[in-house]
């Protein structure tokens, strides 16, 4: 057996953690895209985070945002300064945070993908104090999956999609790569055999000349995905084009509140400073990491001048981040 | 859980490695993954 602990559901984890690579001949190569949301989430988010809690709102997040770069401090450097800021584990906690604190502002920064978007939507739909609002940066895969597809010297020849984006959106939402991109597509679950079978998938598609979308995750993903949480989305968001951070405007790939819940918009409550906002530091290539163009320690300052003690570039922060992973578990040799 | 532990079987992974060098392409091949995690409150 694997190590049987709970596996952060990350593929990019999964692959490195068990070493996947090396059981895969030279010719097959898997490689990362921009699925880490921490990654992705534009530094405009950060800063004007950081600027809140400066000012004297409370300012509550995922851990895993806290030391991600801004422009000119994270958010633990602006808690290290005086800066109310709060790790929560959901936005449910971030909600009773406002609840126990009815005499201060509190904002919520709503990060994620398709997966955690419906969990804030719930909490809008619920009902909320009116001293928290929320600074919703989230972002769909499907679009970033059409941009990486139009980038022409990567060449991909197959996508393994997510399973727990599929688990709420459906294996239809992908069936577009497959049926209009003739690319052949998996939808994948975290164990190390979930990954193996869906590379198994691919190049079997590629054996035959096809090009579909399977589902490699049944015993999770439906084809409809979940309705309930697809409803939530429909009901609280609408869906607009989005920057995001290393990889830029991508077109119809994030969510914005809907008029009937702008009171709860922190961007639309509070005023901001002026600024230009960096996404990507000079040196850094967690760009050209994100688009799957390079792998981590092709980069010069990987393990050197970014490590996860102090990083330099966002894909270095989260456990979810790829310059991270491969930071703890590196390369295995090939068997 | 049973189910959950076949994903996590070392032998049925060498099984399913061994399957995927029969399937070897005569090309290198590229497979991306696109997580899309959700942000958790690790850090």
């Amino acid at each position: 057996m694997f190590a049987g602990q709970p596996l952060a559901p990350r593929h990019e984890q999964t692959i490195s953690r068990f070493g996947l690579r090396s059981l895969l001949p030279e010719e097959v190569e898997v490689i990362a895209g921009p699925g880490c949301p921490v990654c992705v989430t534009p530094t405009v988010a950060l800063d004007r985070a950081v600027e809140l809690a400066l000012r004297g709102v409370i300012v509550t997040a995922f851990g895993d945002l806290m030391m991600v770069p801004a422009t000119r401090m994270s958010l633990l450097e602006a808690k290290a300064r005086g800066g109310d800021v709060r790790v929560v584990y959901s936005v449910s906690d971030a909600v009773e945070v406002a609840r126990r604190n009815p005499d201060r502002e509190v904002v919520f920064v709503s990060v994620g993908f398709e997966t955690t978007a419906p969990t804030t939507a719930s909490e809008l739909l619920r009902g909320v104090p009116e001293n928290f609002s929320v600074m919703c940066y989230h972002r769909l895969i499907p679009p970033a999956m059409e941009l990486l597809l139009g980038i022409g010297d990567i060449h991909i020849d197959g996508f393994i999609c997510p399973g727990h984006v599929a688990a709420i959106i459906g294996v239809k939402a992908f069936r577009i790569f497959a049926e209009a991109y003739k690319m052949p597509t998996t939808i994948a679950g975290f164990e190390p055999n979930d990954v193996l079978l869906a590379i198994l998938m691919l190049l079997r598609q590629l054996r035959d000349g096809e090009a579909m979308c399977e589902n490699e995750y049944s015993r999770v993903v439906r084809e409809e995905g979940n309705l309930k949480a697809q409803q939530f989305i429909d009901e609280v968001y609408d869906i607009a084009t989005a920057d995001w951070r290393g990889i830029g405007r991508i077109p119809q790939s994030g969510l914005t509140l809907k008029k009937e819940f702008e009171d709860f918009d922190a961007e639309k409550r509070y005023e901001f400073t002026s600024m230009k906002h960096v996404d990507i530091n000079p040196g850094c290539n967690c760009h050209l990491v994100m688009i799957g163009k390079i792998y981590p320690p092709e980069c010069r300052l990987f393990g050197k001048v970014c490590t996860p003690q102090k990083p330099y570039g966002p894909c270095m922060v989260s456990s979810e981040g790829t310059c991270r992973i491969y930071y703890k578990y590196g390369e295995r040799p090939k068997l | 859980m049973e189910a959950v532990e076949r994903f996590r079987n070392a032998k049925i992974a060498k099984e399913i490695s061994e399957e995927i060098r029969r399937l070897k392409p005569d090309r290198k091949v590229k497979f991306m993954h696109v997580c899309g995690t959700a942000a958790g409150p690790e850090a």
